[in-house]
């Protein structure tokens, strides 16, 4: 049995996009406008979280959402993630599609056991699929210290039968919160806390899919590549609008399934990589997508594949600490600068 | 370093080269004393009338004796040569203390000034590579004097096409190579024995003008005689077989058809004044063809025990070099198995081989005085593919005719 069940929209490719009306939100509303829009079109769509309900969320994703679908399809809970994750894999199981918000990414180590060994593994196990969600606000910028700023993909990723996806646009965040939810699979959603209200953007009203596992270019380029997610997707268009460089950028979006061709295709014709995450540096997506390059077109490349990232520690509360740890904009500049040169 | 140690002294022999093998012929050195050697190479290679061997050396060290000159034959398990397993190919010190004699000591530099001129990263080799170019003649513009996949992008765009030593070929041969949809199996190396089976059936093929003839043999004549035979055969602990019968009536028409045991050398055919009769039998992991010498001076129950005790030594791995040697005919039977019909190879330097295949009971048509009749009768295919070089279909034809007819008239002795 394979980890990882299909849906008809993975059989069918891309999910065609009419060019319908767009309106310009956040990031963080974008997150709220898929919801809202999955849970109106669909009633077996379910919220559960700690103080989603009648606070409307930590972030205020959930903000009116009581109101509008009520207590029995947002449902708040004790302060135990393993309990939410569990409620929602027995939901999920008979039907429904919950969507489970971890007040920060951090905590999903409570929850762990219930998401890696038992939703990513019951469709391997015994053939039933479970559509969960599992949304994470993560990553750090604001003094939030070593428990609430954390980018968990890592962990996540060494968990087969779990998709992940971590978008980097307000479009994006509704485009695949909508798939994420309609995917017969559990998805954990990272929604990078520092793009909530930064990031703003044009985003398809009513109903908008973006296909899980198709990465983005950002910006075409041909002297290199810049493979990010999430925040880091930013990092890297600033620095090179800035630079005026010739460097690509590719949004991953999704990191499990990876799109591998689009990475070794943009490699092939630019040799020069650079991969960027805020998450920590070992065993991490860099570590993996450099892997990936120098299996497959070693032979293309024309300098070592570099990663930024940040260093293997916790993220400390002072702020010029923290801003030592995560990447910045000069370190990007120079990583990108160093490469060109090389 | 140097090593009196006799420990480290590592003899290399003659390998047994699959069954039957005794000796060896060394073919050339290909290194020579005072050579260092790495492990598993090759340090000679050997010919047997089978195979051609490769030696491997068995550690690594220097080559300090070499006890066989080429063209010396020796028995198998015979001392070839003796290696120093002390010797510098196992330390690396020697090595370390030359490359430090040629490298003049260098300065320590920063690491970004480092001359990084003569270092061409994958891509840069490609390219180069794929357009024949001299790298030492490309302006690096990179870190240290680097090559840059630009700088070379650039040098080609603006070499003079004179200066290019080759036209950028049609076609290059990707190194991905896509999974099998197969998988990717399991890979088994050739014994020696396969290896010299697949180079002399090749070597067949492009050698003779194969042609197949077949004829269809009633074989009652010859049940009837086994029937009478057998018995007392058997009791002389000689198994009669229908392969005997046909071996014997191959040998007299032989000597009817004297083209038929003959081999092509040249431009001249060869007639023997022997019958030496190959017999193929199968064996687990190949095939080998044991000789029955001088068969023209065997009975039908001489030939039926010659078969038999070739065919069991064979598979026991037991045969004399000079039993799998000299064949001047050979017949194969498959037909043991059950197949009806084959086209095989012919055995090499030899003009034809004769298969015998099942013999089968099937409804005949019997001419008779009192008119035609069926009749259920053994009956059996015998394919000959033969060497058009040295004979013609009506030569062939004429010889099947021959072996026919001393099978269904019961004549064979």
């Amino acid at each position: 049995m394979s980890p990882v069940a299909q849906s008809p929209s993975d059989l069918a490719g891309s999910v065609v996009e009419n060019e319908p009306a767009t309106r310009e939100m956040t990031y963080l509303d974008a997150i709220s406008d898929a919801l809202r829009e999955e849970m109106r079109a669909d009633e077996t769509v379910i919220c559960l979280g700690e103080d989603i309900g009648a606070f409307g969320g930590a972030f205020k994703v959930t903000d009116g959402f009581i109101e509008e679908f009520g207590a029995a399809r947002v449902i708040d809970t004790p302060l135990a993630e393993n309990a939410i994750i569990g409620a929602a894999v027995g939901a999920a199981t008979e039907g429904l599609k919950p969507v489970c918000e971890m007040q920060f990414a951090d905590f999903i180590s409570c929850g762990f056991d219930q998401l890696v060994n038992v939703a990513a593994k019951l469709h391997y196990r015994q053939g039933v699929a479970v559509p969960l969600v599992v949304r994470l606000p993560s990553g750090g910028g604001f003094s939030g210290g070593p428990f609430h700023s954390q980018n968990p993909e890592a962990w996540l990723l060494q968990a087969p039968g779990l998709k992940v996806v971590a978008p980097a646009t307000a479009a994006d965040a509704k485009g695949l919160l909508t798939s994420a939810i309609r995917d017969p699979n559990p998805v954990c959603f990272l929604e990078h806390k520092g793009l909530y209200r930064n990031v703003k953007g044009e985003v398809p009203e009513g109903e908008h899919a973006v296909s899980i596992g198709e990465a983005r270019i950002a910006r075409g380029g041909s002297e290199l590549t810049v493979v990010a997610y999430g925040s880091s997707v930013h990092l890297a268009m600033d620095a090179v609008e800035d630079m005026g460089a010739d460097v690509e950028v590719i949004d991953l979006r999704t990191l499990c399934p990876l799109d591998t061709e689009a990475i070794l295709v943009s490699v092939r014709k630019t040799s020069k990589v650079l991969v960027a995450h805020e998450a920590t540096r070992s065993c991490g997506v860099g570590a993996e997508v450099s892997a990936l390059i120098s299996e497959h077109v070693f032979e293309h490349l024309d300098a070592p594949i570099r990663r930024l990232t940040a260093p293997d520690v916790p993220i400390p509360f002072s702020p010029p600490l923290e801003q030592a740890v995560l990447p910045q904009p000069d370190d990007m500049k120079e990583a990108i600068r160093e490469l060109l040169e090389y | 370093m140097s090593s009196s140690n006799t420990e480290t002294q590592v003899e290399v022999r003659m390998p047994q080269m699959g069954i039957s093998v005794s000796e060896g012929t060394v073919l050339e050195w290909r290194k020579a004393v005072g050579d260092p050697v790495a492990a598993d190479e090759t340090i000679c290679d050997v010919t047997t009338d089978k195979v051609d061997v490769e030696i491997p050396c068995p550690t690594a060290g220097v080559l300090t004796r070499i006890l066989a000159e080429p063209g010396q034959t020796l028995p198998v398990g015979e001392l070839l040569a003796e290696i120093d397993a002390g010797g510098p190919s196992n330390d690396d010190s020697a090595h370390e203390a030359k490359a430090n004699d040629e490298l003049p000591e260098e300065e320590p530099v920063a690491p970004d000034e480092a001359d990084r001129s003569g270092f061409y990263s994958p891509v840069v080799r490609r390219i180069a590579a794929e357009h024949d170019v001299e790298l030492g003649a490309v302006e690096g513009h990179g870190v240290g004097g680097r090559v840059r996949k630009k700088d070379l992008l650039a040098h080609l765009e603006t070499a003079d096409p004179k200066e290019r030593r080759r036209e950028r070929p049609m076609h290059i041969e990707s190194p991905y190579v896509p999974d099998s949809p197969n998988g990717a199996g399991r890979r088994e190396p050739m014994s020696p024995m396969r290896k010299s089976i697949a180079e002399h059936m090749v070597r067949s093929i492009q050698t003779a003008a194969h042609c197949t003839t077949i004829v269809e043999v009633d074989f009652s004549a010859v049940a009837k005689r086994r029937k009478e035979l057998r018995d007392s055969y058997s009791r002389r602990g000689v198994p009669l077989t229908y392969l005997a019968f046909v071996a014997r009536a191959v040998v007299e028409s032989l000597e009817e058809f004297p083209v038929l045991n003959g081999s092509v050398e040249g431009d001249e055919i060869v007639l023997h004044d022997e019958v030496n009769l190959g017999i193929a039998v199968s064996l687990d992991d190949g095939l080998i063809v044991p000789v029955v010498h001088q068969a023209q001076r065997l009975s039908l129950e001489g030939t039926a025990a010659a078969i038999a005790d070739l065919a069991t030594r064979a598979r026991e791995r037991a045969l004399e070099p000079d039993e799998v040697q000299g064949g001047t005919f050979t017949i194969t039977n498959p037909g043991q198995f059950g197949a009806v019909l084959a086209t095989p190879i012919i055995n090499q330097p030899q003009v034809a081989i004769l298969d015998l295949e099942a013999i089968v009971k099937r409804a005949v048509v019997l001419e008779g005085a009192d008119g035609d009749a069926i009749a259920i009768r053994p009956m059996g295919f015998i394919p000959m593919s033969w060497d058009h070089r040295a004979l013609d279909g009506a030569d062939a034809a004429r010889f099947l005719g021959s072996v026919k007819a001393r099978l269904e008239e019961g004549g064979v002795r």
